[in-house]
């Protein structure tokens, strides 16, 4: 399957990246993303680009406030209350005519993604995930602990499972890809200029299931790296027992009592920190992680949208060693951590083989 | 009104700074990659109005990144469409769309004043440049952007902190010796450069820096035309063939014999009828670049499709491409030779390149290029993708937030002085059209902003994206040590004579003035001996208007009668160096009653010496280190910091593995070095490429400075 001219004029620029080969791997790739959410939403418009194709599940009514941050929704589409879904994907597809932007129509429950994470009738995984390669979900509209079917069904049929985050200023994504091995592994320092190398480099990525990074201990995250993860973890175990009070605008309590809630959950989290050994984290950001939860800002879902990108090209590609599992951003920084939870010794294990077939001309 | 459309972003960002950010004026200059993400992203953080300039067309190799433009746009102007297709989301939004290169007069100080901050989103250095003096000048912040493939930087400048040239290197643009172009090329990207310039001598305008200048006496002399005079197009092919190839070839094959080069194999002369002859074709097929280059013995799913352009011609081939492109440009483009640059979108150019390059590689034993390959190194074509460019464009977004807040302490501060009576520092009024309405510098050092960095994976390395506190500028920097003077009089009809004589030597107090203008000399201090025996180029009567002069230029003023000694050159055998300062003229009724009124807003400040030269860049593209900046490790609680000593190790590793590096040349004729940096998780010293200064790359050439192409 040659990729025909026009593609190799749109996609020139790439291409002397990856080359054809890994255009083709990009065309054969099938993002699911559940729930257009701002991180969400960034990540479809990078990934239709580069000729992913892209199928899109959200059965809310576009609002008002969505226009906010979905550049793709027009004023028509909230007067005529239109799905979020339906209402975005002709703007999407718009973004790269040789991509596939579709609607999911699927054998879920009904037309509602939600029922899949809830107790219902059993879904046959296999059978859901069969057309995809890669599954985003927005953990904003459902609790971490509630996506562990979905991502133990992904480990299981060898599908790349993302879930993202927006706290306002602050953001955040677990992945798994399970177990990804990196062929050999490209810098792409100099994109131009061929090292004179005998080594080829391979690498293998083991991800933690997600099941394993929600439960682990908070005394067992490494001492000096970033409070976000900790408050992170803490704020999906809450998500875990309180649940999504809003799902319909991805709140994380009602506007009402939050003030109150936040309260409670800064008790929750001290409490839970003590219990499980961890390092102290500041009031201050436990109550901007609770307050902001799920309040998009542009900025901050541009560089994680095209950071969560960037770890999907990875999976597709396998070129580039990915940033195991859990990656958070502080616009107060400008800075993203990454940290493999729970930590592994074997979260990157890197191959070197030497070999004078390497040796590039 | 807050719309519910912007509900959220005001309780993100609270009530002053969204207040703030509803009254800003932004410039954004470049919409191409990096611009259609900025601009989409400042439009959805609630800033209501922008200014966008690009002076280039749109290109179907921008589309895959470049989201704002659709197919149906190709060939039109990037600024007006990205204006129309944010329209479509945003309506309200007030965008001026300006097609035009930001180095024009109409965009100088005057027009920069307006806004608040200054974001480029702009692909080469020379602009990059042009803009950071006039934010030195006029006093904006400026948030600067680069990338290069998976790579990408973010840089705040402005006030307290270090500007673009505090951190340029020496120049790292790709050079060779000029033997290895001329006689003794031994790399393919030698006969690409030996291409390019054979390009130009035969079908532009060859400048000096051409290499193969004097060939083109040579080259006429095989002009063969008919008998009404009319050039014969193949026959003039044909004889420049056996010319380049053969001809010249065996010469050099002569001179090397005689030089006993018995280390390199001597040259192969090829003449037309022989290349026709020739196939060697087997049709080679190269990857893009290193990561497929073995692509044909690759383990990817299934075998990977090349196409054409990644094909390696036959010598026979080449031949035939280079005889189609000269007759074609004669006989179909006859009217644009002598005119024309080599441009990498230019079907024809790049065939001859290709062709002459190849067949340049034949004469001398160096592998063949493919088209594909040629394409790319001689259009310099950074590799562009959407994900860097959103990433950068969104931690420049963040910045600007923090940009802001800034500005606002710094507003509150001068109200607070003004209600108290304190008088501005200097005396200085307020420019009476700046946005912000004191004349205090903005301090950034201490605030939110950070320069970022978005990293490669690095085992030792717990940040993808990493925010460094901004650091102080460079006391010698050419750019921001010494910003221009600022000097407002009524009007530009003022005479030549009555601004030196009111202006510089009255008020500025330049006792011997030397005034130039875009490097021309506008006015020449007359010594009282000299009247009689030299001729006054003088005009004292001409108005600054008649001379060139507009409303917000800069003028460079030199005393005579002010210098140091310096050690004699060729260019300065008095051995004087002349102090001087750079001077903004703004025009502004305002300033005086009377018709000669006008205001020192800004006191001079004497340029710095210059540096003693670098010394010049190593062959063969490897340039020399020197002034490495990576990022620091940030002591924010989260990570805290180093003990001292620990650090300063580190810091002296940086510096000598640096400069063992000797970091090679990117694609996008910037360096990216590799240094020592520090971990957050502590002891480790370990290797990250870190780029010395934004890359100049998104998506396209570099090294032709004047091109603001993408
Ligand atoms: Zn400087």
């Amino acid at each position: 399957m040659a990729l025909s001219e026009h593609e190799t004029k749109i996609y020139d620029r790439q291409l002397r990246l990856w080359g054809v080969g890994g255009q083709q791997r990009i065309k054969e790739s099938h993002l699911l993303v559940i729930g257009l959410t701002a991180v969400n939403l960034e990540a479809c418009k990078n990934l239709i680009l580069a000729g992913v194709k892209v199928t899109l599940w959200d059965n809310r009514a576009a609002q008002e406030e969505d226009l906010g941050y979905n550049y793709f929704l027009r004023q028509d589409d909230i007067n005529q209350q239109k799905r979020l879904d339906v209402a975005s994907q002709p703007r999407l597809q718009e973004l790269n005519p040789l991509s596939t932007v579709a609607l999911y129509r699927g054998a879920g429950c009904d037309d509602s993604p939600w029922c899949l994470f809830e107790d219902g009738p059993a879904v046959d995984w296999q059978k859901f995930l069969e057309p995809y390669t890669i599954v985003c979900v927005a953990n904003e509209l459902v609790a971490l602990q509630a996506l562990v079917p979905l991502d133990e069904a992904c480990r299981q049929f060898d599908k790349g499972f993302f879930a993202t985050l927006c706290c306002g200023k602050l953001a955040f994504f677990v992945f798994d890809l399970k177990t990804l091995f990196i062929e050999k592994v490209t810098t792409f320092d100099e994109s131009e200029k061929p090292k004179k190398t005998d080594k080829t480099n391979t690498a293998t990525a083991n991800f933690p299931p997600i099941a394993h990074t929600i439960k682990c201990k908070l005394g067992s995250l490494k001492r000096r790296s970033s409070s976000l993860f900790p408050a992170y973890l803490l704020l999906a175990r809450w998500q875990a027992t309180h649940g999504t009070h809003n799902r319909e605008r991805g709140e994380i309590g009602n506007a009402s009592t939050r003030v109150a809630e936040c309260d409670n959950f800064v008790a929750f989290a001290k409490e839970t920190l003590r219990e499980e050994g961890g390092k102290d984290v500041d009031d201050d950001l436990l109550r901007r992680v609770y307050r902001a939860f799920g309040i998009p800002l542009i900025s901050v879902a541009a560089v994680v949208g095209g950071l969560v990108a960037q770890e999907v090209m990875k999976s597709i590609l396998k070129e580039r060693i990915p940033f195991v599992n859990v990656v958070a951003f502080d616009s107060d920084t400008t800075t993203a951590y990454y940290q493999c939870i729970p930590h592994s010794q074997s979260a990157v294990i890197e191959h070197t083989v030497t070999t004078d077939a390497a040796m590039r001309t | 009104m807050t719309s519910r459309r912007e509900a959220h972003l005001k309780e993100a960002l609270g009530d002053d700074l969204y207040a703030r950010v509803k009254r800003s004026r932004l410039l954004v200059v470049g919409a191409g990659g990096i611009g259609c993400e900025l601009l989409k992203n400042l439009v959805l953080a609630g800033f209501d109005d922008i200014d966008i300039i690009d002076l280039d067309t749109i290109d179907v190799s921008n589309l895959n990144r470049q989201f704002l433009f659709r197919k149906h746009h190709v060939g039109q102007p990037k600024s007006t469409v990205a204006k129309e297709s944010v329209a479509s989301f945003s309506p309200h939004t007030r965008i001026q769309a300006h097609l035009g290169n930001i180095m024009e007069p109409r965009f100088a100080c005057r027009y920069f004043s307006q806004f608040d901050v200054v974001l480029n989103a702009l692909d080469n250095a020379k602009a990059r440049s042009y803009v950071n003096s006039i934010c030195i000048a006029t006093e904006r912040p400026l948030i600067e952007s680069g990338t290069t493939g998976f790579k990408g930087q973010v840089r705040v400048i402005g006030g307290d902190v270090e500007c673009y040239e505090c951190q340029v290197q020496t120049n790292t643009e790709q050079t060779f010796a000029v033997c290895t172009i001329r006689s003794t090329p031994d790399r393919p990207e030698h006969c690409v450069q030996w291409a390019k310039y054979l390009y130009e001598l035969m079908f532009g305008d060859p400048n000096d820096d051409n290499l193969l200048a004097d060939l083109k006496h040579e080259l006429k002399q095989e002009e063969h035309s008919d008998h009404n005079g009319k050039l014969v197009a193949d026959r003039f092919a044909e004889n420049i063939f056996n010319k380049l190839f053969k001809k010249d070839i065996e010469q050099n094959r002569e001179l090397q014999d005689m030089a006993k080069n018995f280390f390199r194999p001597p040259p192969i002369p090829l003449s037309l009828d022989g290349a026709m002859r020739l196939t060697d074709g087997n049709g080679n097929i190269h990857g893009a670049n290193g990561n497929a280059s073995s692509s044909s013995s690759t383990t990817n799913a299934g075998t990977p499709a090349a196409i054409a352009e990644q094909k390696v011609w036959s010598v026979h081939e080449c031949a035939q491409k280079f005889i189609g492109a000269i007759t074609t440009m004669y006989n179909e483009r006859g009217d644009e030779v002598g005119t024309l640059q080599f441009s990498k979108e230019d079907p024809i150019a790049v065939d001859f390149v290709a062709a002459a390059s190849n067949l340049r590689s034949h004469n001398f034993h160096i592998a063949k290029k493919s088209r594909w390959d040629v394409q790319s190194i001689a259009g310099r074509i950074v590799p562009a993708i959407a994900t860097t460019n959103a990433i950068v464009a969104g931690l420049q977004t963040v910045n600007l937030y923090h940009v802001l807040e800034q500005v606002m302490l710094q507003e509150k501060k001068e109200e607070k002085q003004a209600a108290n009576g304190t008088t501005h520092t200097n005396g200085v009024a307020p420019h009476s059209d700046d946005k912000r309405s004191g004349t205090q510098q903005i301090s950034l050092i201490n605030s939110k902003c950070r320069n970022a960095w978005l990293q490669l994976w690095d085992s030792k390395q717990s940040k993808l994206v990493i925010g460094e506190r901004l650091s102080a500028p460079r006391p010698d920097c050419v750019a921001c040590s010494s910003p221009p003077a600022r000097v407002t009089i009524t009007d530009m009809d003022w005479t030549i004579g009555d601004f030196v004589a009111t202006v510089i030597q009255g008020a500025l107090q330049v006792k011997e003035p030397v005034v130039y203008f875009n490097n021309d000399p506008i006015w020449q201090h007359q010594y009282d001996d000299e009247e009689d025996d030299m001729d006054d180029d003088n005009c004292p009567e001409m108005s600054l208007s008649g001379r060139g002069l507009y409303d917000g230029c800069i003028i460079d003023i030199n005393d005579l009668s002010d210098w140091t000694p310096v050690e004699p050159t060729d260019d300065n055998p008095m051995g004087k160096e002349y102090k001087s300062f750079n001077c903004v003229v703004f025009a502004d009724v305002s300033v005086g009653s009377c018709p000669k009124g006008f205001r020192i807003d800004r006191p001079p400040k004497f340029k710095p010496p210059p540096p003693t030269p670098a010394p010049p860049a190593a062959e063969n593209g490897s340039t020399p280190t020197g002034g490495v900046k990576r990022p620091r490790d940030e002591a924010n609680g989260e990570a805290s910091g180093l003990p001292a000593a620990k650090k300063g190790k580190s810091d002296s590793a940086s510096s000598s593995a640096a400069a063992a590096a000797g970091g090679g040349v990117g694609e996008g004729g910037e360096s990216v070095h590799d240094a020592i940096m520090i971990d957050d998780d502590g002891d480790h010293s370990y290797k990250a490429a870190v780029p010395a200064k934004p890359h100049q790359g998104e998506g396209d050439t570099v090294a032709d400075a004047m091109v603001v192409d993408d």
